[in-house]
């Protein structure tokens, strides 16, 4: 028997062989708390590995990391996530030059995206916002991201 | 691109934004993080399709661009947006936006350098491989890709990731640039001119759940080394398109490249892939009505082409779609979605030998509930059909003689009868084929034999929790070219097979569903559905007092619901029916050793809940 019976369920066995059990049940039913406790999910790493280290397979980085700028791309962002300089990234400066110097023999590749200008507002919202983003009630801190790789 | 890292960055460095972008949710891979917010069904969808995160949307420019010409932007200009982020890079969680900034001034010079596109080429003329000469071609590659599929760029992604130094060659048949198939059945029907969009794949961009236009090829061709600088064999990506690998030798470990026109090169190689593919099996009963144009199949981006414009023929007002699997019925579908916008009374005609569309699949409730969502998309079904000939009638009709002696008249035939592994490479090769399933024999860790491995469709895979299985699904040959990819960089110990691949459909706009694992109405099946996402005569089932047996009639209609693939008391397939970001826990089941009570199960997927 793979499936209980309980209350507020119906069950057919439908198919030829009766192979194919349905069970409609009440909302109540499935909304209770589950008696399976499932092992926790196959870990899916970021950008940043709980050792702090750069995942540099991470899909969020698209091409930037395995493109034509790939090498260059890599120097300057390891520089800016280990920076220790304050503020952090200002001794990358050499590095990210090398990086756009690449980038600009590719314009096809590091181009705009769709919505530039948007980004632009957003990210001045962004640094407007970011200082009192530690107060603010609706953005917690994830209690379980990696620390920062320091 | 660097926004969607921005934020990233931003995100992973312990600070959540009110305003974190939708992107970032997109890049976001950690779904063990609790206070995640489920993805919306499309955002999870796109997020799979695409493989590779975010990319600019827009059309590929045919001259390369002209690098050098332009001046630098003003230094007063660039300081002053340094020194101003810099002062409000207070925290490491801002470095992410600094970094992102520094790299505008860049991204808007080069928005004005970009030529326009050049005009559609209409004409059917062959196009020549790239490169045009073979002794352009490198004398080794450092990692040999045998296709340029989706298998194919994957491993190259996790081959570029892993070692940053590497030279990687890519070699696909097809003259255009590594792009994804699944749009080729779903979003590119929704154009208002497809047959002009496919003819132009390096172009071809298709609108996405969220409105935005994104590129059907996975990279532009700047992505790759040029083919002036191929035969140096320098760190990066390069891609012969055109040619393909006539013969492999792995003891040897060279491999010899074709192209049309008589192109011949013979290379060694440290590592290979076999990426071929598959390629459409053809129904003989329709073999003179193919040969008469009238009869196609759908697998690439020229495939696509030749069915849009066969599409646009006048006097096409039934297009007959022969099949009952994923691609028949997804296909059929949205073309039915495209002939009703018309509004000219064309109509889509599906033929299966079963009893319903994805019976296969599909427990019979639900290929029953499929068969009437179709119709309700307004796909004509012929069920029990089984097509004995095809014949092109004078008035340009192709008429479908069935077994059962009825007939059916269209105009235009897709034959979705399915896909046969490409291995002839393989068998050539000396490598052991898979009898039952075709393609080529490769272990958990994807290897066929040292230096070479398999990845996509064409491999016979051993895997560890559902044992040996080949797959012919578009995450599926992102996640076993993913594997190989890294197993062959050999930075890390290799890895076995072990990510559960999924994939998903749509019928119509009502009815999506995702799945993971073996999902086959061969085997034993639980579907568990809330009485309030199911109609018909079970809509008192919740009541009190009802019999939990027999309780009259199963219900008509089926709205939401799980449904479990069982073999030897261990779920090997799980089908979510309408309920979305709920595949993880199917996997975390799948990984199970013996099947748990499945109502308990069912109930971790809230099936009561949209």
């Amino acid at each position: 028997m793979s499936v209980s019976e309980g209350e507020g369920r119906a069950v057919w066995r439908l198919g030829e062989q009766g192979q194919h059990t349905l069970v409609v049940a009440a909302r109540e039913a499935l909304a209770a708390p589950s008696a399976l406790a499932l092992p926790p999910p196959e870990p899916a790493p970021g950008l940043i590995l709980p050792d702090g280290s750069i995942n540099w397979g991470c899909p969020c980085l698209g091409g930037m990391a395995t493109g034509p700028c790939g090498t260059q791309f890599r120097d300057a962002f390891s520089c800016f996530h280990y920076s220790e300089a304050e503020p952090k990234g200002s001794d990358c400066y050499d590095k990210f030059s090398v990086m756009q110097e690449c980038m600009a023999q590719y314009p096809q590749l590091y181009a705009k995206d769709d919505d530039d200008d948007e980004l632009a507002d957003e990210l001045g919202a962004a640094l407007q916002g970011a200082a009192d983003a530690s107060d603010a009630p609706d953005a917690p801190d994830a209690p379980d991201a990696p620390p920062p790789g320091r | 691109m660097l926004r969607a890292i921005a934020n990233v960055y931003i995100e992973s460095q312990s600070r959540t934004r009110r305003d974190a972008l939708q992107i970032f949710r997109v890049c976001n891979y950690s779904s063990v993080r609790g206070d995640d917010k489920p993805l919306s069904r499309k955002l999870r969808k796109f997020r799979t399709t695409v493989l590779a995160g975010e990319r600019r949307a827009g059309p590929a420019p045919r001259t390369p661009p002209q690098p050098g010409p332009e001046p630098p932007p003003p230094a007063a200009r660039r300081r002053r947006a340094w020194a101003a982020l810099a002062a409000l890079a207070a925290s490491a969680s801002l470095g992410g936006a600094y970094f992102y900034r520094k790299l505008t001034d860049e991204r808007q010079r080069s928005r004005d350098a970009e030529p326009t596109p050049a005009p559609a080429d209409a004409t059917d003329a062959p196009e020549p491989p790239l490169p045009a000469r073979a002794e352009d071609l490198p004398p080794h590659a450092e990692f040999l890709l045998v296709g340029a599929g989706t298998a194919a760029f994957a491993a190259m992604r996790a081959i570029r990731s892993a070692r940053p130094d590497a030279h990687v060659l890519l070699v696909g048949a097809e003259p255009a640039l590594p792009y994804m198939r699944p749009p080729l059945s779903k979003e590119l029907w929704r154009e208002p001119a497809p047959a002009d969009a496919a003819a132009r794949p390096d172009a071809l961009t298709f609108r996405q759940w969220n409105g935005r236009r994104r590129s059907l090829a996975y990279e532009p061709a700047a992505f790759y080394a040029p083919p002036e600088r191929m035969r140096a064999a320098g760190p990066g990506a390069a891609l012969a398109r055109g040619w393909r690998v006539e013969r492999l030798d792995p003891a040897a470990r060279r491999a010899v490249l074709a192209a049309p026109g008589g192109l011949r090169h013979e290379l060694s190689y440290g590592a290979a892939l076999l990426a071929t593919g598959a390629r459409p099996r053809r129904v003989p009963a329709l073999a003179a009505a193919a040969a008469a144009g009238r009869s196609l199949a759908l697998r690439d981006v020229r495939d696509a082409r030749r069915l849009a414009r066969a599409l646009d023929a006048p006097g096409v007002r039934t297009v007959a779609v022969v099949g009952g699997g994923f691609l028949a019925t997804e296909l059929s579908a949205a073309l039915a979605a495209r002939l009703a916008a018309e509004g000219a009374g064309r109509r889509v005609l599906q033929l299966f030998r079963e009893e319903a569309p994805l019976a296969r699949v599909l427990p019979p409730y639900l290929a029953a509930e499929a068969a009437r969502r179709l119709e309700a998309e307004g796909v004509r079904l012929r069920a029990r059909a089984e097509v004995l000939a095809g014949e092109v009638g004078a008035a340009g009709d192709v008429v479908l003689r069935l077994a059962d002696g009825a007939e059916e008249r269209a105009q235009l035939v897709v034959e979705c009868a399915g896909a046969e592994p490409a291995a002839e490479l393989a068998a050539a090769a000396g490598l052991e084929l898979d009898g039952a399933r075709g393609g080529v024999l490769v272990n958990g860790e994807l290897a066929a034999r040292a230096g070479l491995w398999a990845a996509g469709d064409v491999a016979s895979f051993y895997d560890e929790a559902l044992g040996r299985r080949r797959v012919e699904h578009h995450d599926h040959a992102v996640v076993s070219g993913r594997l190989a990819g890294e197993n062959m960089a050999g930075v890390a110990p290799p890895r076995v097979y072990r990510h559960q691949s999924m994939f998903w459909s749509d019928l119509g706009p009502q009815l999506g569903y995702e799945a993971v694992g073996i999902v086959d109405s061969r085997l034993r099946t639980v579907g568990v559905f809330s009485a309030e996402a199911t109609a018909g005569e079970a809509a008192g089932a919740g009541d009190a007092g009802q019999a939990p047996e027999h309780a009259g009639r199963a219900p008509q209609r089926y709205e939401r619901g799980v449904v479990f693939y069982l073999r030897e008391e261990r779920v090997v397939g799980v089908l979510l029916w309408n309920l979305f970001n709920r595949l993880h826990v199917a996997r975390q089941l799948l990984a199970l050793d013996a099947a748990p009570d499945l109502f308990e199960a069912a109930k971790l997927f809230a099936p009561q809940d949209e």
